[in-house]
């Protein structure tokens, strides 16, 4: 009797364990049916709609307060109480101001749909004039009935700060149906809240360089049964021919996501993680190219960056230390000591300290850290540094914009 | 995994009840099948290939020990052929064939109960799973991978002789991770190559 009750004991345990995350997305918002039947906002519309909230109802959702702005036609809303953002689409019906889009909570991967509406007595008509209204107020409503009241209280914060999304993206990739390292994952991160990104490079048996994270191609990662093991064993056409990343998207190359920042976003950073250092030649010239790329583009502004993590990828990265920007992660006085690091970014559990900071901005240098997700820690390095790594980069821009 | 955990304890505990303690012949036997698979995939095998099912065909090998009780344990290996297919691919100027091959190899613990000729056990453990890639412009690939799955097995055999038994055996492997659940039915061949 005693040996039953153990297994019992024992099943029950097991089966209490889920480890399941939820997987979304489950909701489908087409944004250009939402566009068509409103007229589009123009920029100085949209610049006046831009702002911090006062939250007077549905603190629930998003604590208070939170940011409001747009990003291309797309009007985001962004929480520093937790990683809960929304976007939503819409412009002027009439003399008020509609959107339409959803609610997305990070950590767990649900959303829901929601509505907002700035009507013809709460600012619509000044706002699609381009003047500034007396007073701004925003009312919604979620598909499961929460009502929200948003009331503009002040202008954006406009201190300068990187805020880096972690693989293109940050925990998205597994919430909302665009993989990690995706070229769609980096056109979303401006919405976001992101200003630049963090991608991983990886190189492929005939010496191509594509974005992957892992060693390794899994179930986790892509599709197709028969890209299986280590990168390195495939060359770039059987990747590209027989798989797929996770959610379908095809597994890009360096140039061609490159390529995709200048073309398609306004991000103003990408730090290129290299673990291999014999991949280190190539990345410099795809580096090198793309800037001279960019700058016939008008894109004088971005930085590509070339991680250096290690020891390894540092001595490769020598031969080409007076001509390739780079962002160390080791310690300052190695990054003080390379004429064209513009970034130093050690981890997190690294202790930053003034004097480290100090150094590094009287040589022009900036300092950023990594993966910092928590609220406290942000809200501290904030104060501190110049830029986070972070897989909630909705979190940062929330923290970050609100401040007074 | 979790079902594979209550199973496993289940039949620890059944087995404190399936003693029969004036029985004292072991024996090992040995079971070998032939047969071919059938293979459902949770996703396309590749981007070029919409549906989500294979044949293939494969081999098992099963060493069980059993101790004259109710329950047996073992090891249980094979080679599998889960897919085979040729895949063409356009490209701007031309068009890529390739020939993809994909095998796995358990490497299990088996655990069975048997009574009267009929068997019901499952085997536990890595799948070493390979792949290979030939065709295109390059040189062939290959990558491999241990993978943990679950193998099903239930047959029935009758005797050929003292020592031989044959009788049909149907197996489902399971490859959770990878999204692979395949059927095996086939025709068991066990021999006592040990008793004691």
């Amino acid at each position: 009797m005693k040996r039953i009750c153990v297994v019992i004991v024992l099943c029950a345990g097991v089966g209490s364990c889920d480890p399941r995350l939820p997987s979304g997305p489950d909701i489908y918002v087409d944004f250009e049916s939402i566009d068509a039947p409103t007229a589009p906002l123009s920029e100085t519309s949209k610049s006046l709609m831009n702002g911090v909230y006062e939250v007077v109802q549905g603190g629930s959702e998003f604590g208070n307060p939170v940011v409001g702005k747009w990003t291309g036609n797309r009007w985001g809303l962004y929480s520093q109480h937790d990683a809960v953002y929304a976007i939503s689409a819409g412009g002027s019906s009439g003399d008020s101001i509609k959107l339409r889009g959803y609610i997305r909570y990070v950590r767990s991967g649900s959303g829901i749909r929601v509505k907002l509406t700035i009507s013809s007595t709460d600012g619509a008509p000044e706002v699609i004039a381009g003047v500034p209204p007396p007073s701004l107020r925003i009312h919604g409503t979620t598909e499961n009935g929460i009502k929200i009241e948003l009331r503009r209280v002040r202008e954006i914060a406009s201190s300068p700060f990187e805020i880096l999304a972690h693989r293109g993206g940050g925990r998205n990739s597994d919430r909302l149906g665009i993989s990690e390292n995706s070229i769609p994952m980096i056109r979303y991160a401006a919405l976001l809240g992101a200003t630049g990104v963090e991608v991983d490079v990886k190189r492929t048996r005939d010496n191509k360089l594509i974005l992957f994270h892992d060693d390794s191609f899994s179930p986790r990662t892509v599709q197709g049964i028969y890209l299986l093991g280590k990168v390195e064993n495939f060359d770039l056409e059987h990747i590209r021919s027989l798989g797929r990343l996770i959610h379908g998207e095809q597994i890009p190359t360096l140039s061609e996501a490159l390529t995709a920042v200048v073309d398609e976003t306004d991000l103003s950073l990408v730090w290129l993680d290299i673990k291999d250092p014999l991949a280190v030649p190539q990345v410099v010239q795809i580096q090198k190219e793309i800037m001279a790329y960019a700058s016939t583009r008008g894109r004088d502004s971005l930085s590509i960056l070339l991680g250096i993590p290690s020891e390894e990828v540092l001595n490769a990265y020598t031969p080409f230390r007076d001509s390739s920007d780079a962002l160390l992660e080791l310690d300052v006085e190695t990054a003080l000591s390379l004429p064209r690091c513009r970034v130093w970014a050690p981890a997190w559990t690294r202790n930053i300290t003034p004097g480290d900071v100090a150094a590094m901005r009287a040589a022009n240098k900036r300092v950023f850290t990594w993966t910092v997700d928590l609220r406290e820690s942000i809200v501290s390095y904030m104060e501190r540094i110049d830029g986070i790594l972070s897989n909630y980069p909705t979190l940062v821009t929330g923290i970050h914009d609100s401040r007074e | 995994m979790k079902p594979v955990i209550i199973i496993v304890l289940l039949l620890a505990s059944a087995s404190l009840r399936a003693q029969t303690p004036g029985d004292t012949t072991y024996q090992v036997e040995l079971t070998a099948t032939a047969s071919p698979m059938i293979n459902f995939f949770r996703l396309p095998r590749a981007p070029q290939i919409p549906g989500k099912a294979s044949v293939g065909y494969g081999i098992s090998l099963r060493a069980m020990w059993h101790p004259g009780r109710l329950l047996s344990v073992g090891l249980l290996s094979g080679y599998y052929v889960i897919a085979e297919d040729e895949i063409s691919v356009d490209r701007p100027s031309t068009s890529l064939t390739f020939s993809a091959h994909l095998a796995a190899v358990p490497l299990q613990l088996a655990l069975s109960m048997q009574k009267s000729g009929v068997e019901i056990g499952l085997g536990v453990g890595p799948y070493f799973v390979m792949s290979t890639i030939r065709g295109g412009t390059s040189a062939s690939a290959r990558g491999s991978r241990l993978e943990i799955g679950i193998t099903f097995f239930g047959s029935y055999v009758f005797s050929l002789g003292e020592s031989v038994k044959i009788g049909p055996e149907l197996r489902v492997l399971s490859l959770r991770y990878r999204g692979i659940v395949s059927v095996m039915p086939s025709c068991s061949f066990r021999v006592d190559v040990l008793r004691y």
